[in-house]
Parts: C-alpha cells; sequence; structure tokens
C-alpha cells in the first residue's frame, strides 16, 4: 500500500453509510472484547508475578499501584467491565466455534444465538459480581 | 505476485495462515472449562468473608495453583495471537506494524517465563 493510487482508494464495506446490525455489532464487539481483555490479562498476570517478586525493581510498587487502582470507583467499573467482556467473549466464542464446525449460519439462527449471546454475558458478569465480587476490597 | 519476486520483496502468502488460525481454536476450546473454572473459582472464593484471604483461597492449593498457570499461559498465548491479527489489520504501515508483532510476541514470552517461575515459587511456599 505504498503508491499513491492505492492510498486514496474507498473503503469497503462503507462503515459509516451501514445501519449497525446485531451481526456486525456483535462481531466487531467480540474483536473489542478481546482487545480489552488482553491488557486486563497482562495487568493480572504481571500482579501475580510481582507479588511473588516484590524484590524486582519496581515489584512493590507495581503490585500496590494495580491494588490502589482497583480500590477506587473507577477501578472497580474498570473490573466490572472487564468481567463483561470476559464473559462476552466466552459466549461469542463458543458461537464462534460452532461456526467453525459449519452449525447455526441460517440468518435467523446467527440472530437467535447472537441474543442468546448477550444474554449470557450479562447473566454471567452480573452472577459472578453480585455473587463473588461485590464485597471484594484488596 | 506470482513471480520470484514476491519472494525477495517478501510479499505474499508466508504458508503458515492455517497454522496461526489452528492454533487459535485449540487454545479457544482448551480455555472453555478453565474460563468455566475460573468463574467458578471467583464465585466461590469471593463468597468468603474474609476479602484478605482471597488469595490463598484462589490458588493456595497446588492442583489450582497449575490449572491457574496453565489457563494463564493459554491465555496470553491465545490473546497474543488475536492482538497480531487486529495489528495486521489495522496498523497499515509495514514498519509499525512488524516492530509491534516482535513486541508484543516477545512481550508474551517475557510474562509467559516470568509467570511460570512466579509460579514455581509459590508451588514451593505452599508444598514445603
Amino acid at each position: 500500500m505504498t503508491d499513491k493510487l492505492s492510498q486514496n482508494r474507498p473503503l469497503s464495506p462503507h462503515l459509516t453509510i451501514y445501519k449497525p446490525q446485531i451481526t456486525s455489532v456483535l462481531s466487531i464487539s467480540h474483536r473489542a472484547s478481546g482487545f480489552f481483555l488482553y491488557f486486563g490479562l497482562l495487568v493480572f498476570a504481571w500482579h501475580f508475578i510481582f507479588t511473588e517478586f516484590q524484590a524486582i525493581a519496581f515489584g512493590k510498587t507495581f503490585v500496590l499501584l494495580v491494588e490502589g487502582f482497583f480500590a477506587t470507583i473507577i477501578g472497580k467499573v474498570a473490573l466490572l467491565f472487564w468481567l463483561l467482556a470476559f464473559f462476552y467473549h466466552f459466549s461469542n466464542g463458543i458461537r464462534h466455534l460452532f461456526w467453525d464446525i459449519g452449525k447455526g449460519y441460517s440468518i435467523k439462527q446467527v440472530k437467535l444465538s447472537g441474543l442468546a449471546v448477550i444474554a449470557s454475558a450479562f447473566a454471567l458478569t452480573a452472577y459472578v459480581w453480585f455473587y463473588a465480587l461485590k464485597n471484594m476490597v484488596y | 505476485m506470482k513471480t520470484p519476486l514476491k519472494i525477495a520483496k517478501g510479499l505474499g502468502s508466508a504458508r503458515n495462515g492455517v497454522d496461526h488460525w489452528w492454533w487459535q481454536r485449540i487454545t479457544a476450546i482448551a480455555l472453555i472449562p478453565l474460563a468455566i473454572w475460573f468463574a467458578m473459582k471467583l464465585v466461590c472464593v469471593g463468597c468468603v468473608s474474609n476479602p484478605s484471604t482471597f488469595a490463598s483461597k484462589f490458588y493456595g492449593y497446588p492442583v489450582s495453583l497449575i490449572i491457574f498457570t496453565a489457563m494463564l499461559l493459554i491465555m496470553i498465548f491465545h490473546s497474543t495471537m488475536g492482538v497480531k491479527v487486529i495489528i495486521e489489520d489495522y496498523v497499515s504501515c509495514n514498519c509499525a506494524k512488524i516492530t509491534l508483532i516482535i513486541f508484543i510476541k516477545l512481550f508474551a514470552w517475557l510474562t509467559g517465563i516470568f509467570l511460570f517461575f512466579a509460579a514455581i515459587n509459590k508451588y514451593v511456599q505452599i508444598v514445603v
């Protein structure tokens, strides 16, 4: 894509004029939630690592910083979104695996499974949030 | 690009696309039971009255720690592959693209190795 001709060509499929549909919104949400989870995972992993190895430079600081952040309201909201992203990506990932084995391709099935994924993501998030994490204080 | 020029210019199929796709699915399948385990663990750990025991209840047992570590390692593998695709799709400048991909791959290895040794450290604490 370095020559000038190819740089000015129109983009397809014209996102700006497309009406958002459950299929397209869920599709990009899968990617967005995965991207968001990536950073959550790294924070989670390095929190574990630095808790074990506090002698590493910045180790203790990092642990305190992360735990301080999740003690604040913004931190708790971020945690809630992380949980939602987790269960959304989980549910939609299973939907994707069904597509991979060739099942559920009709328009009706795609829409129904999409709705099921949304319901499952919110239900699982609510369940884990209210039964597990609401009292969690670092 | 169907001439040998594609090799010289580094264009065309890398011939390992299926590998990436396949591993993305294998790790996804492995993560289904692990994610359920993680969620159940959150629920059964989170309802304890004393939050300070959270960590020790979470991976305070050898088997829990092993499952926990395996889950995180597979998650790092799975998510790094996903982010690689995102970079390939949205970063059009070749130089930045390749730099970013090398960076996330190295960072994944670094995280994984540190995680492994942190888990061993924790394991020794629990068992001994």
